[in-house]
């Protein structure tokens, strides 16, 4: 998915990833978590990645039984920790709670946030 | 009991959205916002305008009725702050209202549920508001 990145667009990311994961079988407490840290990683592009001019976000999910992987994309200026006006720099500290797995690359111009979300409870797996 | 429903699902420039509040001033410079729908980015600065205008109205004490709110994110939660700061010096205080178990990990999460009251029903909210006295 490659889209701007205005405020309006946070929740078709939110409601089309979320789509993904109810679709392979993640409850809705899962999808709710999913929802919310693809939106935190959403949000902060929209608000901090290209400094009020245009741009572009793009999302790339990949989805098997176990696990929904979520990429999120911007060539600005990437996402940033001290996010007052996203709200008290809580976005980083969702996103570290409620996925399995995430880090954050910065490579010429080009942030990406990488997301690992498992689609049903570790119990459930049999782990 | 009068309210005002500020906002609805579709904005004047056309986007349908899935958001909706309800602002009822209580009296006593007690004042709700019921907000139904998600609570993001988007629909965040729709929040804050109604908060704004409650407090420019007078109230000091307000309750955020999340019953109806399926959804809330950080940008949401700094609107809430925001509030709470806004009428803490006046002697007023925020409430939240909220049983959603994944907005109740958001607040746990970010330490927030240490910092606002939140309660289950509306009722409890106004009570822990009305123990409170503004200035």
């Amino acid at each position: 998915m490659r889209i701007r990145a205005v405020p309006e667009n946070v929740p078709v990311v939110r409601h089309a990833v979320g789509g993904m994961a109810a679709i392979r079988g993640a409850d809705e407490r899962i999808r709710d978590a999913i929802a919310l840290a693809v939106t935190e990683a959403v949000a902060n592009v929209v608000v901090h990645a290209y400094d009020g001019e245009a741009g572009l976000l793009e999302v790339v999910a990949s989805v098997d039984d176990v696990e929904i992987d979520v990429v999120v994309r911007d060539h600005g200026s990437g996402l940033r920790a001290d996010s007052p006006g996203a709200g008290l720099g809580a976005g980083l500290r969702l996103i570290g709670a409620l996925a399995q797995r995430f880090d954050i690359t910065r490579r010429d111009g080009t942030t990406e946030v990488h997301m690992a979300f498992r689609l049903r409870p570790a119990d459930a797996l049999g782990a | 009991m009068s309210f005002a429903t500020l906002s609805t699902g579709v904005r004047t420039d056309g986007l349908m959205f899935d958001f909706a509040l309800r602002s009822e001033p209580l009296g006593d410079d007690i004042h709700v916002l019921a907000v139904a729908g998600e609570i993001d980015l988007f629909t965040a600065p729709d929040l804050k305008r109604a908060a704004a205008e409650a407090i420019d109205g007078g109230a000091r004490r307000i309750v955020i009725d999340l019953t109806d709110t399926r959804f809330l994110d950080s940008t949401g939660l700094g609107v809430l702050i925001g509030i709470a700061k806004r009428v803490r010096p006046a002697g007023g205080d925020v409430a939240i209202v909220n049983t959603e178990a994944t907005t109740a990990s958001t607040f746990a999460i970010t330490g927030l549920d240490g910092v606002l009251t939140i309660v289950a029903t509306r009722d409890l909210a106004i009570e822990e508001l009305r123990s409170t006295q503004a200035d």
